[in-house]
């Protein structure tokens, strides 16, 4: 764990909607896993937003390069999208418990919905790295808010597209993308890694649980400190209730209690 | 030139009067490799109950106009994880440290202090000020200045440890609650604990705090725990440690002109892990510039 003031390389608008901020601090950018996160300080003068703001670790690059990847929501990510190149922003991490595929598995399917890609782009790259067979599965509303495509493309990953509207891909969810590629390729060891809404996890964990594939998903929680002290990002499971900054954000599905 | 930054809590000697809150920082290993602990004054531990408690259910947190809320409900691994685990970390540091205790009546405090008695514990703080969690009254015992009176005078009796009294702000009369710690034996009184607060998210007309209530800390509190720590100093002998919102060395300063001896550092420590460093290092400019040898001479010293 670092706290490291990180140079700001690029801030990119990569659909209406998301952002790429590629930044540049050597200790957290050697030391990030897949599913770790990235606590970042940014405020106005007002102290506005107040609290540090979570983020993904979606890319290391060059030993000292990493990314993240915001969608607009609120006054940190008004505030995220002025950034320009060479600013400079207070970040803590890697921060959390991140991905933990086996070597097991014959194939690796990531379900990422929405900006729920930002932290599985990581972890397919650390497995295409490994030469595993990974299975991208990527939805949004429509077609201009998938992300990355050219960025997986480059690490030679064809994602498998879902959309609300239908526009590109099947119309209809990552969920039945998941469930329809399960029911095909029963013989197959599979592992499962999914980041999205809350609901979506829910669900990914009950096609799962039914096919009988391990799950992992990365919760999302509102955090104060994001380094184990206040308690605040609990995240109940069957062994009580744990903490999204430490013991997560990565959880296996099978031990959370869905709300 | 060095100036004198020591003050002295009960028995404890604190080599600078800057601490770290209960609950915000836990034991200060979680800081470890952020903060240089052995610069903080001391750090108060995360409270501890009798047993382990599960905390309150989610959200725990919500952020607010320049603060926070929060609705943990004490989530600890209780007393015999303290002693055989924690402990053995906080004696590793050198830092001094003041175990934070609370209890839902009289005899859960009792059994903590005489568990923490034996082991030598140089400081405790009893934690009679939880907004989330209520005792056997439904109420905090710091609410009502005879049960301050009467569970500080029983725990007294059962320690040689300094006893510090964290209090809340949720009162009437602040100076009442302060004196009856203090006649019942207190070496010492820390507030203020969190003001009881709520928020609601108007989208899904849910509170904000699966607790519904929560309690706010963080900068919008800073004038009000300011008011109080002023009105206990100036009715007390004993020392009071000042906390509330504190998140610069100016707001630090306040406090002590206002009649602190140490002050506490909470939720900035969230935003800023070295506030408590920093802090101390601006207080320390301030009495350099304005030529006070010692932190002792600045205190109390508002001129009204």
């Amino acid at each position: 764990m670092y706290q490291e003031k990180a140079t700001v390389l690029e801030n990119k608008k990569i659909t209406s909607q998301c952002y790429m901020l590629q930044l540049r601090a050597k200790n957290i950018a050697r030391e990030a896993q897949p599913g770790q996160f990235l606590h970042i300080r940014i405020s106005n003068k007002n102290q506005k937003p107040f609290l540090r703001r979570p983020f993904a670790v979606h890319n290391t690059e060059n030993k000292n390069e990493f990314s993240l990847l915001y969608k607009m929501r609120g006054e940190t990510t008004k505030l995220m999208r002025e950034l320009k190149k060479g600013d400079k922003i207070d970040v803590i991490g890697p921060l959390g418990s991140g991905f933990n595929p086996s070597h097991e598995a014959q194939k690796y399917v990531l379900v990422a919905g929405g900006i729920g890609l930002a932290p599985l782009f990581f972890l397919a790259k650390k497995l295409a790295d490994d030469k595993k067979e990974v299975i991208f599965v990527c939805g949004a509303g429509t077609k201009n808010e998938l992300l990355c495509a050219k960025e997986l493309s480059q690490i030679k990953i064809k994602p498998v597209l879902a959309t609300d509207d239908g526009s590109r891909g099947i119309k209809g969810s990552v969920n039945d993308l998941l469930n329809n590629y399960l029911t095909k390729n029963r013989k197959d060891k599979i592992e499962v890694f999914a980041a999205g809404p809350g609901m979506m996890l829910k669900e990914a964990a009950r096609i799962c649980k039914k096919a009988g594939v391990r799950l992992e998903v990365s919760m999302d929680e509102i955090m104060a400190c994001g380094v184990g002290v206040c308690l605040g990002c609990a995240v109940k499971t069957k062994n009580g209730y744990k903490l999204a900054c430490k013991d997560g954000p990565v959880f296996k599905a099978e031990d959370i209690v869905w709300a | 030139m060095g100036v004198d930054l020591a003050v002295k809590i009960g028995k404890l000697t604190l080599k600078n009067p800057v601490m770290v809150s209960s609950g915000t920082f836990g034991c200060g290993e979680q800081y470890e490799e952020l903060v240089d602990l052995k610069e903080l004054g001391a750090i108060t531990t995360k409270t501890i109950t009798l047993r382990e408690r599960e905390g309150n259910k989610p959200p725990r947190i919500a952020e607010t106009y320049a603060g926070m809320l929060n609705a943990i409900g004490l989530e600890n691994k209780g007393l015999n994880y303290f002693c055989d685990t924690t402990l053995k970390y906080l004696n590793s540091i050198k830092t001094p440290y003041i175990v934070s205790v609370a209890g839902e009546e009289e005899k859960d405090y009792s059994k903590l202090i005489k568990a923490l008695d034996k082991l030598n514990i140089e400081a405790i703080e009893l934690n009679i000020s939880c907004p989330n969690v209520k005792s056997k009254k439904k109420r905090m015992f710091s609410q009502d200045a005879q049960d301050t009176f009467k569970l500080v005078s029983k725990v007294r009796k059962l320690t040689k440890a300094t006893l510090i009294v964290k209090l809340s702000p949720n009162v009437t009369d602040i100076k009442e609650i302060a004196l009856a710690a203090q006649d019942a034996g207190a070496e010492a009184v820390s507030l203020v604990n969190t003001f009881l607060g709520m928020a609601i998210d108007v989208h899904s007309r849910k509170p904000k705090l699966g607790n519904i209530t929560g309690g706010l800390s963080g900068p919008a509190i800073k004038p009000l725990a300011l008011r109080m720590v002023y009105e206990a100093a100036n009715c007390l002998k004993i020392p009071v440690i000042g906390q509330g919102g504190i998140m610069s060395p100016e707001d630090g300063l306040e406090f002590i002109l206002a009649g602190a001896t140490a002050i506490s550092i909470g939720t900035a420590n969230f935003i800023e892990p070295q506030s408590a460093i920093l802090i101390k290092k601006g207080i320390e400019k301030y009495l350099i510039k304005n030529k006070i040898k010692s932190i002792k001479q600045l205190r109390g010293t508002i001129i009204s």
